[in-house]
Formats: structure tokens, C-alpha cells, sequence
């Protein structure tokens, strides 16, 4: 029984991810129907992960209504709101309406409510990132003053008071567009090359936890209890 | 100011949820559990509509001998729910296994290929071509300094210091550039989307400006 | 408590408030700020401009509605630009609140431009496992997905006649707001070599660069500035020309503050 709950998961990744890595050197119609069927199998069980997740969720507040915890008005919300969806999403849509047709209840609550609120949450960063900005972004030393003068020098060269400076400038007879050239360089040269040393980080890092993941080096995914 | 109920409504909610920046209170509570509702509700939809419905059962009732070994990975994607259920959860591992094990596989040659060798390959150019001008010249070579000080800033297997720390040192400079110019990007990005929900509730709600 | 100490314990709500007015002010009374155009986006414009009529062009539209101020009006301006050029769009997705978003900017755009669903443009969908899914669609587009989201087959739709794989289409556009683009990239273009174009959130952009740098991707549409320069590329003011006004007031109102509070800063630090 230790067998099929210790080893077996460790033993399919192992014989799985070699056979991906093969079948991607392998020029052969037969390696292209092995990728093929391989990608719709994770297609599937990913699918499957997908509904889990929602169950869990539904299950978690399902647990503080029975319980009446804390708050459970709240998870009661939930449900009200979590049914119609499902019910109305699954039976009649959610598609956009065509021309003439009238909109259907599941895309009309995602429209109404998901996508304003949503936006609306997203948007609040705005507000935080305008505190932030002020009360923490502090020139202490030299690297956060580099950090500070480029930070402010892409916030003017990217809204149209940068580019209508940079051409009363460059009538003047600067050579270049000082604010909009200067931020497709900086974005196009310095930045670039710190980002790519960061991507080329990241792609060792992913080559190098997927090796340790299929020789079993690696079994965080497996959870607790291996 | 609109009266249609789609646009009360959102503006409604949108003004539940931006009260949290005053202070947290009941109306906002309120809001993000409709917001939680409505979102999985939408997400449960999506998993079975567009993905298991058109994956593994329309395959199955049209062409159920042809499409018959979806039925394999249909199991191991059942599996997967087992995972709620104490006693067999550890049924999930060999599902989990399997979509680790594609994932995984199929991600080292693509990574290589496709980022590592492509972003190398980019990196090492000539610096100097015939007919081209000194600011292209130094542009190459500002590019490949900033990678190879990066790298080299990254490398903590050896001390930073000497000749490594006046490099990494440089490092760390580019890296602030890079880190002003996503700071610069992020509030535009923020700013942007604050700039949306004002329109809406300025012009479509209120119907003012525009 | 002097002037600066004063300044530098100001309660953050104040500042959410003068945030909100300096950003609706320029909506009530807009300002008509001219936008100047960046290779960047020509990139993108230029390899689309160049299409032969017909063509058949993939849009992924992966962002979540939380990224619809933005994405809406790139979305937009590229499928404008794309039925105007009468060109096949493929629409589709990767991410599961793609398929609200993306569907409904699709139906939106075509509906405006008198577009017939089938022969001019469709949506195939959702499909779980980014990776997976770009994987197959390389390999196969029909048996990913067999039928589109409307439920006809795709083997015999008008606007995918001639496309059986990815790199049987002449454009792939990315609209993303994660790093969606990441994978199109690594999994899709560099195996099939089909151009593709990043259209994508300001905070996405600059993690683009190394793709366009190493002319994998052909430009770079960033925010709503991208946005705005699309539309004034198409020769329209739409919503994001309208809100580049107040991206130039609040930016500028930001800079202000951001000096403001190191000169504080630096005078209390003194005393």
C-alpha cells in the first residue's frame, strides 16, 4: 500500500517527464501523437483541478453556515449569489447577444457584477500606490535615488505632457526628443538588459526544479505526509 | 444620473467597494461576498461548460469509439476529487503525478529552446557592424553590461567583493533602472484602471462630462 | 510640529481624496492632449497594416475583467484595425474569465463593424493548461478544438479554411494582463515561428522588452498609452485617447508629491 502512495506518483512523473523530454528531440509522427495525447490528458485532469477548487471554496462556506461561525451571513451572500450563477450560466449562457436578441441572465451578472467589481478592486491600487509613493518612496541612498530619477523620468515620458515638452525641446534644437526618446531607451536598453538577466535567472531556475521535480528530488507537490 | 439597472447596480457596488478606503464597514463585507459568489459561480460555469463538457463528454457522444481513450484521463481527472475525501485522498497524488510529470517534461526543452538559448543568442551580437552609428554602438554595449552585471550580481556563490563587488555593484545600479521603470509602468497601469471606473461612474452613471 | 512634520503625517485619505478629483476633473472638462506614436506600437500596427486581406489572424484575449479599463480599448482598437483590413479573426482564450471578456469585446467590435460570426470572425473558447493548450493548438488546431464555442465544426468553418495548425496563421496578438505572453511565446512561437504581437497592461510591458529585443515578438502595445497610440494610428479618439487626459494630470500630480515628500523628508531629517 506504501507503494501506491509514495512511489507510484514519484515513478509517473519520472516515466511521463523523461517520455515529454524524448518526444520533443524526436522528429517522428509517433513523438507528436505522444505530445498530443500527453497535453490533452493535463487538459483534462486540470479541468477536473478547476472544479475542485470551486467545490472547495463552496464546501468552506457550506461548513460556516452549518457551523453558524463567525460571519456566516456573509457565506449565506455567497450561496445567494453563487446559485443563481451556476444555474442561470449553465442554462442559458454566457455569451455576448447577438444583434436583436436579448442578453442573457448569466452574462448579465458577470457584465454587472463581476466585471465592475473587479475592476473596481484592481483600481483601489491606485489609490495605495499614490500613498505609497509619497509617504515611503524616499531617496535614502544612491540606489534608490537611480531608482527615484528613472521612476519619475518613464512617469513623465509616458503621458502626453512628456511628449509635448520633448517636441518644444527638440524645436529648439535639442537633437533627440529628450522625454519620449529617452524612455524608448531606457525601456529598450538598460531596463532590458536587467530584465534579461532576470528572465535568464528565472529560465534556469524552472529547467532546473522541473530536472529535480522528475528525478523525485523535489515532492512538495505531493503535500504532507511524503 | 442613469437609471438602467445594470449601471445602478454596478455603480452601486462600485462605491460599496471603494468605501473600504475610508474604512472598512458592512456595505463593503457585503459587496466582496456578492463579488465572491458571482466569481466562482462564473468559474464552475466555464470549468463545465467550456472545458469538461467540450474535452471529454461532446467527444464521447459523438465518436464514442473513436474517442474512447479520453475515458482513461477522465477517470484520473475524477481522481482528482478524492482529495476531499480523507481516507482515499492519496488517489489524487497519481493524477496530480501525471499533470506534474507533462508539465515538467515538456517545460525543459521549451525553456531552453525557446528562452535561455533565444535570450543568449540576442545577447551576443556584434557590438560594432559596418555602417553602423556610435549611439547603436553604445546602446549594445550598455545592453550587454547590464545583462552580464546582472548575472554576475545574481551569482552569490561568490563574495562580492574586489573586482566581483564593483561589478555586482553595477548590477544592483541597472537593477534599479529596472525597478524605476516598472514602478513608472505600475502606477501608469494602476492609475489606468482608476481612470476607467471614474469614466464609468462619471459619464455613464452620473452622465457628466465626456 | 513644523510645516514638513505636518506634511509627512498628512492621513493617507487625503491624499485618496485629491487622488480622485485630480483624476475626475480632466474627465468633466477634457483637455484634448495630443499622443505621439512609439515603435513600439508601429511594430505591432505596421505587421498587421502589411496582412493581405483574408488573412487569417489569432487574437488570444487572456486578461481578467479586474484589466478591462485597459485591455478593453486595445482589444478594441486591434479588432477594429482587423475587420477593417478584412482579415479572418480566430478569437480565443487561455485563462478561464477570458472567455466573458474576450467573447464579449469579439461580439461587440464585429457587431459594430457589420461582421458575420463563421465567415469573418468566431470564438473557439477556453481551454484549460495554458501550456497544453498553445502545445496543441501547434500541433493540431481541429482536434483541440473541435467544434467553436457556438458549436460549429471547425474543420469546416470559412474562417478558418486553410488553418489546420498555428502557424498556418499569418498574425498571433496577444492581449494579456499576466504572463500569458510568456507562454504563446516559448511554447507557441518559437516551435511554429509565427509572428506575434504583445498588447498588453503597463505593469505586463516591461517584462515584453527582452521578447521584442530578441525579435521574437514585433512590438509592444503598453497600457492605455499603447492604447492610445493604436487609436490614433486607426484615426480614432476612443476611450483610451479620452483617458490619456487624465493619465498626463494624476501623473504629473504624482511626481509633485513624490518631491514633495523627500524635501520633507530631507528638512525634518536635518532637524
Amino acid at each position: 500500500m506504501n507503494f501506491f502512495k509514495r512511489q507510484l506518483p514519484l515513478v509517473v512523473v519520472f516515466l511521463v517527464g523523461m517520455m515529454l523530454v524524448f518526444a520533443f528531440y524526436i522528429p517522428h509522427p509517433g513523438s507528436q501523437l505522444v505530445i498530443e495525447e500527453a497535453q490533452r490528458w493535463s487538459r483534462i485532469i486540470k479541468n477536473s483541478a478547476l472544479v475542485l477548487g470551486v467545490l472547495s471554496l463552496v464546501l468552506h462556506h457550506l461548513r460556516k453556515v452549518r457551523r453558524k461561525e463567525e460571519g456566516y451571513g456573509y457565506s449565506l451572500v455567497v450561496f445567494l449569489f453563487f446559485i443563481p450563477m451556476v444555474v442561470f450560466g449553465l442554462l442559458g449562457g454566457i455569451d455576448a447577444p447577438q444583434e436583436g436578441e436579448s442578453a442573457a441572465v448569466g452574462y448579465w451578472m458577470f457584465q454587472n457584477i463581476k466585471v465592475p467589481m473587479e475592476a473596481t478592486m484592481y483600481s483601489m491600487l491606485a489609490f495605495y500606490i499614490s500613498s505609497a509613493a509619497f509617504r515611503a518612496f524616499r531617496a535614502r541612498s544612491v540606489d534608490a535615488t537611480i531608482m527615484l530619477i528613472v521612476a519619475l523620468f518613464v512617469m513623465v515620458g509616458r503621458v502626453p505632457v512628456g511628449d509635448m515638452v520633448s517636441e518644444v525641446l527638440y524645436n529648439w534644437g535639442l537633437p533627440f526628443r529628450l522625454f519620449s526618446d529617452g524612455t524608448d531607451w531606457i525601456m529598450n536598453t538598460p531596463m532590458t538588459g536587467a530584465r534579461r538577466a532576470v528572465r535568464l535567472g528565472i529560465a534556469l531556475s524552472i529547467v532546473a526544479t522541473s530536472v529535480r521535480i522528475i528525478f523525485g528530488i523535489e515532492r512538495s507537490y505531493l503535500g504532507r505526509g511524503d | 444620473m442613469s437609471l438602467e439597472p445594470g449601471i445602478l447596480i454596478s455603480a452601486l457596488l462600485t462605491l460599496a467597494i471603494y468605501s473600504f478606503l475610508y474604512k472598512d464597514n458592512p456595505f463593503y463585507k457585503l459587496a466582496e461576498h456578492i463579488f465572491v459568489g458571482v466569481s466562482t459561480g462564473y468559474l464552475l460555469v466555464v470549468a463545465l461548460s467550456d472545458a469538461l463538457m467540450r474535452d471529454l463528454v461532446a467527444p464521447l457522444t459523438m465518436d464514442l469509439v473513436g474517442s474512447f481513450f479520453i475515458i482513461l484521463p477522465g477517470i484520473f481527472g475524477c481522481l482528482m476529487f478524492t482529495r476531499l475525501i480523507g481516507k482515499i485522498s492519496w488517489l489524487s497524488k497519481v493524477s496530480l503525478a501525471i499533470f506534474i510529470g507533462v508539465t515538467s517534461g515538456y517545460s525543459i526543452p521549451n525553456y531552453i529552446q525557446g528562452d535561455l538559448i533565444k535570450q543568449t543568442e540576442a545577447t551576443i551580437i556584434p557590438i560594432y557592424s559596418q555602417g553602423q552609428s556610435l549611439w547603436t554602438t553604445f546602446s549594445i554595449l550598455v545592453l550587454l553590461v547590464g545583462v552580464l552585471t546582472v548575472l554576475v550580481y545574481f551569482f552569490f556563490s561568490v563574495k562580492h567583493e574586489g573586482v566581483v563587488g564593483y561589478i555586482s555593484r553595477l548590477g544592483t545600479w541597472y537593477l534599479m533602472i529596472f525597478f524605476g521603470a516598472a514602478f513608472g509602468y505600475t502606477v501608469m497601469g494602476r492609475v489606468s484602471l482608476l481612470i476607467g471606473r471614474m469614466r464609468f461612474l462619471l459619464i455613464d452613471w452620473l452622465q457628466i462630462g465626456g | 510640529m513644523s510645516f514638513w512634520e505636518k506634511v509627512l503625517k498628512l492621513d493617507r485619505r487625503w491624499i485618496f481624496l485629491v487622488v480622485a478629483i485630480v483624476v475626475a476633473i480632466p474627465i468633466i472638462h477634457p483637455l484634448g492632449l495630443p499622443v505621439a506614436i512609439t515603435p513600439d506600437v508601429r511594430g505591432v500596427y505596421d505587421a498587421i497594416e502589411n496582412l493581405p486581406e483574408g488573412s487569417p489572424i489569432l487574437v488570444s484575449l487572456d486578461y481578467e475583467p479586474g484589466s478591462t479599463p485597459e485591455c478593453d480599448p486595445m482589444a478594441e482598437a486591434l479588432l477594429t484595425h482587423c475587420f477593417r483590413k478584412n482579415l479572418r479573426v480566430t478569437g480565443m482564450t487561455v485563462i478561464p474569465v477570458g472567455v466573458g471578456t474576450g467573447e464579449n469585446i469579439l461580439a461587440l467590435v464585429s457587431q459594430k463593424m457589420g461582421k458575420k460570426r463563421g465567415e469573418d470572425y468566431t470564438f473557439l473558447g477556453f481551454k484549460a493548461e495554458q501550456s497544453a493548450s498553445i502545445v496543441s493548438i501547434g500541433i493540431s488546431l481541429q482536434n483541440t478544438f473541435r467544434t467553436d464555442r457556438y458549436g460549429n465544426d471547425t474543420s469546416t468553418l470559412p474562417v478558418l479554411d486553410g488553418v489546420r495548425k498555428l502557424e498556418d496563421f499569418a498574425y498571433l496578438a496577444v492581449v494579456h494582463d499576466d504572463a500569458t505572453l510568456d507562454n504563446w511565446v516559448i511554447y507557441g512561437q518559437q516551435v511554429t515561428g509565427v509572428k506575434v504581437g504583445s498588447l498588453c497592461t503597463a505593469v505586463m510591458a516591461p517584462g515584453s522588452y527582452p521578447f521584442k529585443n530578441a525579435k521574437q515578438i514585433t512590438g509592444i502595445v503598453g497600457g492605455l498609452k499603447g492604447g492610445s497610440e493604436y487609436e490614433k494610428l486607426l484615426g480614432i479618439r476612443a476611450a483610451a485617447s479620452l483617458g490619456m487626459d487624465s493619465q498626463a494630470v494624476i501623473h504629473m500630480f504624482l511626481i509633485v508629491i513624490m518631491i514633495l515628500g523627500n524635501i520633507a523628508y530631507l528638512k525634518t531629517r536635518k532637524v
